[in-house]
């Protein structure tokens, strides 16, 4: 099995320049990033982290750092900005967070507008390792928007999947990366777990978490990444899938969400715990749906049927009649279009959901079978 | 600090102008949804023009004594004129506008995919529905279907049972817009074909405590 770089053309990561260096001089400054550092889950995974805040003046919003670069956000008012980190792993993400908390200025406001963004690098995951990610992920996204709070769930900003049509794509979409349509069905980018990066940068982002510069906060909530994703290399994708379904008492829910966090499950609020994985599990037989019986449907779908037949006697008008036909595959597929010269976006709004998906992957090439098998796990 | 009414007006413009949303006039009950056609600056607070089909145009202050209520459906399965299932969910797109419309909200038909249905959209009397949420017992659903009296009937908020598409007349259970399993030997037995929702199935089955038995 291929790692994402195997088979897609990434930017360099920016990481962080003269690092032992840099520690060599600054170590002393900060005494407090000792103990933090041992809290960290996972130190050879890259993160890259964005903070959302208001009310920085020009004067401050100037700054840049080793590790932060500050951007103008125009999502944001009142002299919003975002500060943007380079690329970290290990010790950088402590002294980062601790940096930058120390540079943010009292007067700094943490709005309802403002959030923080969360880059994992995935480039060096298998396809399937990323659609456990992703799975282990949906068991557990009420978790994360409630650790979250503020309403985080109703922001239209970082929508849970749990809530999107997206969920049913996805899925295909991570395991056959990258020979697969992106699932562009809605606008996916504002999805509370974001998968758009994953072409461009190689990345999955987690956008759900309010602005804060509490750095014990976003060290806990830096920490259920990296659990997810060490969880997501210990099972094989069939057995995980298997694990899922099968959930279906209250203990084995609990169960199965310490298997991810361990300790850190404490730092989620504990009411309906169980009703709240519930829900989780639900979102990822979504996500797994087969379309077999859907598909032997539409294949053996007649205007004789009962169905049609009521259509037809209570919702058709004279001039719906014609539009009410069902459609023919050469008509889903116009001949006359130029499927390749056409965005695949466009391609499967311009009908609207999986089945112009499902008819676009007939002509997208299988994998490549002379890459490389390689196990990073 | 005192309020910026310019700007509280163009918030709110920007947010509900274009959109539906619910009305309770003093001294009633009932939420009436209504479609936002404009919002103007008032003397303090926005005004609001507003279309129903049965009230016609109406004009609104926001600090008037009508109740106003901007939250969305719930997600989920609702009955429709007493002939279809429809499927509310939220979409999201980077916007402006918070009030319920078309790049924040989708209604669909179970059947959707397979054969277009008119009339179904969204309008204020299809979120009427929406927000009414009404679902029928699975006794009386499965008879409606049964006797061809509705394209198809919500008995959960995640589950429907509807008309056949193929020869056969065997009535067909949906999961949120999904097709997943049929109703066999005049409803005693459930086949499910989407072999991960049989939890679901079996919960409901159990919870409504009816006779049938699930394969």
């Amino acid at each position: 099995m291929y790692v994402l770089s195997d088979v897609h053309k990434y930017p360099p990561l920016l990481t962080c320049k003269n690092w032992r260096a840099w520690l060599q001089s600054n170590v002393s400054q900060y005494p407090e990033a000792i103990p933090l550092i041992a809290q960290l889950r996972d130190k050879k995974t890259y993160l890259g982290i964005e903070i959302e805040v208001e009310n920085i003046r020009e004067d401050f919003g100037d700054y840049d750092g080793y590790f932060w670069t500050c951007k103008e956000d125009n999502s944001l008012r009142n002299h919003g900005v975002e500060y943007v980190s380079n690329v970290l792993i290990g010790d950088q993400i402590v002294y980062a967070l601790l940096d930058i908390a120390r540079h943010i200025p009292a007067s700094a406001i943490f709005s309802h507008r403002t959030s923080i963004h969360i880059h994992m690098n995935v480039r060096d995951m298998t396809p399937d390792q990323i659609a456990k990610f992703m799975l282990s992920y949906l068991v557990v996204e009420r978790l994360f928007y409630l650790f979250a709070d503020c309403n985080r769930d109703k922001n239209i900003f970082c929508v849970p999947l749990y809530d999107l049509t997206l969920i049913e794509h996805l899925f295909k979409y991570i395991q056959n990366f990258p020979n697969y349509p992106s699932p562009q069905t809605e606008n996916t980018r504002y999805s509370g777990l974001n998968f758009d990066p994953l072409s461009t940068f190689g990345s999955v982002e987690f956008r759900q978490l309010h602005g804060t510069s509490d750095v014990s906060r976003l060290l806990i909530w830096i920490n259920f990444i990296l659990c997810l994703k060490q969880f997501s290399l210990t099972y094989t994708l069939d057995e995980l899938i298997k694990e899922i379904i099968t959930l279906n008492t209250n203990s084995e829910y609990k169960t199965f969400a310490l298997k991810i966090f361990g300790p850190l499950l404490d730092q989620f609020p504990q009411d309906n715990l169980e009703k709240e994985l519930e829900i989780g599990v639900l979102s990822v037989k979504r996500s797994l749906f087969s379309n077999d019986f859907k598909n032997y449907l539409e294949q053996n779908y007649t205007i004789t049927s009962v169905a049609l037949q009521f259509v037809q006697t209570h919702f058709r008008t004279k001039e719906n009649i014609k539009r009410s036909q069902p459609m023919e595959p050469q008509e889903r597929l116009n001949p006359g279009i130029n499927i390749q010269a056409i965005p695949l976006a466009d391609q499967i709004i311009h009908r609207g959901g999986a089945r112009w998906a499902e008819d676009i992957q007939i002509r997208i090439p299988p994998r490549n079978p002379n890459l490389i098998p390689v196990d990073r796990r | 600090m005192a309020i910026n009414f310019q700007q509280l007006n163009t918030d709110f413009q920007q947010r509900y102008e274009g959109s539906y949303i619910r009305i309770r006039f003093p001294n009633t009950t009932d939420k009436i949804v209504f479609y936002v056609e404009k919002i103007t600056l008032g003397k303090s607070y926005p005004l609001l023009h507003l279309i129903n089909d049965t009230f016609g145009r109406v004009q609104l202050n926001y600090d008037s004594e009508t109740d106003m209520f901007f939250k969305r459906p719930k997600t989920g399965y609702f009955w429709y004129q007493q002939k279809v299932a429809l499927f509310y969910r939220k979409l999201s797109l980077r916007q402006w506008r918070r009030g319920v419309c078309l790049n924040n909200s989708q209604i669909t038909s179970d059947y959707s995919q397979m054969i277009f249905i008119p009339t179904i959209g969204l309008n204020t009397e299809c979120l009427d529905s929406a927000y009414k949420r009404e679902i029928i017992p699975f006794p009386t659903a499965y008879q409606l279907i049964k006797t061809q009296q509705a394209l198809s009937v919500p008995f959960s908020y995640k589950l429907a049972v509807g008309l056949n598409v193929t020869e056969k007349t065997t009535p067909i259970i949906w999961f949120e817009t999904t097709p997943i399993a049929e109703i066999h030997n005049e409803g005693t037995i459930i086949l499910v074909h989407e072999k991960h929702f049989m939890q679901e199935i079996m919960d409901f089955v159990h919870k409504e405590k009816i006779n049938v038995r699930i394969i």
